[in-house]
């Protein structure tokens, strides 16, 4: 029984059909091999006569070719990153001292991520895995679940986006003082990257195309 | 390499077009006579056809969905292991009555197509 539950999450796993369709398929499939066994088959016989999980799942994703999910599978590696983003900028500080740790996330940032880690209250550290949590957040929701159902879905990684470059907007104008250092064009790049700050602005840009793609696709 | 091997084989897919072709109506005049899971489908177009139409699942779920969008066929979860000790939920698959109208109109197409296909053939036969 263990096996031909494998079987079916081997199947399930190498679907790449869009979410309904994927339940649909799982829903019959499930009945059917339940049928089979019932029926005296074996899973050598099932194998036999379907061929192995991969291959079942190639014959469904090709006879369901107008069905395939658009969202690359690696995006599951990005809610990852947010949760090590997350887990990162509350740890660390916890661990070594908000300062300190803050200091070592980010290791010899300057420029405009100077300003950023050394703001007040909160640690910067802290701040810059929460803003990275968002943004990863974000774009994980924009290459998957946004791309099915309502436009309005699109608005969510817009929002975090948003949130993130308001905020760090926010930072730079208040920790920026005239007595400051100057840094040179290199550092102000490596901060300006290091803030993710432009990974923001390019999602909030691509969340609210794709909302009103989306809208005039459904007239 | 052989030369059977690069040459198609003009009889497999005439045929197999003649199936897909028929196939939809053949789901739905099986489900009019009695409602089936998927496999109980499979089975009997197998036993049916004396392994004629072997049809896969990847070949039958993308009928019984298209049916099922359009109205011709619903699913439902039924207890299929009545008088056992275990029972065991399966998706079953009912004709509706658009579907029903769908069949008598695919039949009498068949009808209809078949008669003209043997009436050309009866025509240059030897």
């Amino acid at each position: 029984m263990n096996e031909i539950k494998r079987y079916v999450n081997r199947v399930e796993w190498n679907l790449r059909l869009d979410w309904p369709t994927r339940v649909r398929v799982m829903n019959d499939l499930a009945s059917d091999l339940q049928s089979r066994l019932e029926a005296g088959e074996t899973l050598a016989d099932i194998r036999a006569d379907l061929g192995g999980p991969e291959q079942l799942a190639a014959t469904l994703n090709e006879a369901f070719a107008d069905h395939l999910d658009p969202a690359p599978r690696w995006r599951w590696w990005l809610l990852a990153g947010a949760a090590a983003a997350l887990a990162l900028g509350f740890a660390l500080p916890a661990l070594t001292g908000a300062r300190q740790a803050a200091v070592g996330v980010i290791g010899g940032a300057d420029g405009p991520t100077a300003i950023l880690v050394s703001g007040p209250g909160v640690g910067g550290g802290t701040l810059l895995g929460i803003s990275w949590a968002l943004l990863l957040t974000a774009a994980f929701c924009w290459l998957g679940w946004c791309r099915h159902g309502h436009p309005r879905r699109y608005w969510l990684p817009a929002l975090l986006s948003l949130i993130v470059c308001a905020g760090q907007g926010a930072l730079l104008a208040l920790g920026w003082q005239p007595g400051l250092p100057v840094y040179g064009p290199l550092s102000i790049l490596a901060g300006f990257l290091l803030s993710g700050f432009w990974l923001g602005a390019a999602l909030l840009v691509l969340s609210l195309r794709g909302a009103l793609k989306k809208r005039g696709k459904r007239g | 390499m052989p030369r059977s091997e690069q040459t198609p084989d003009p009889g497999g897919r005439f045929l197999q077009q003649l199936k897909k072709g028929a196939l939809e109506m053949l789901v739905l005049q099986l489900l009019a006579r009695q409602p089936a899971h998927g496999y109980g489908l499979i089975q009997r177009l197998r036993q049916g056809s004396g392994g004629l139409l072997d049809l896969k699942e990847g070949t039958l779920y993308p009928i019984l969905y298209r049916l099922e969008d359009e109205g011709c066929i619903t699913s439902a979860w039924q207890d299929m292991g009545e008088g056992t000790a275990r029972r065991t939920p399966r998706k079953v698959y009912t004709v509706t009555g658009a579907g029903r109208a769908a069949l008598a109109r695919q039949r009498a197409a068949w009808r209809e197509f078949a008669g003209c296909v043997e009436h050309f053939c009866e025509e240059d036969a030897p």
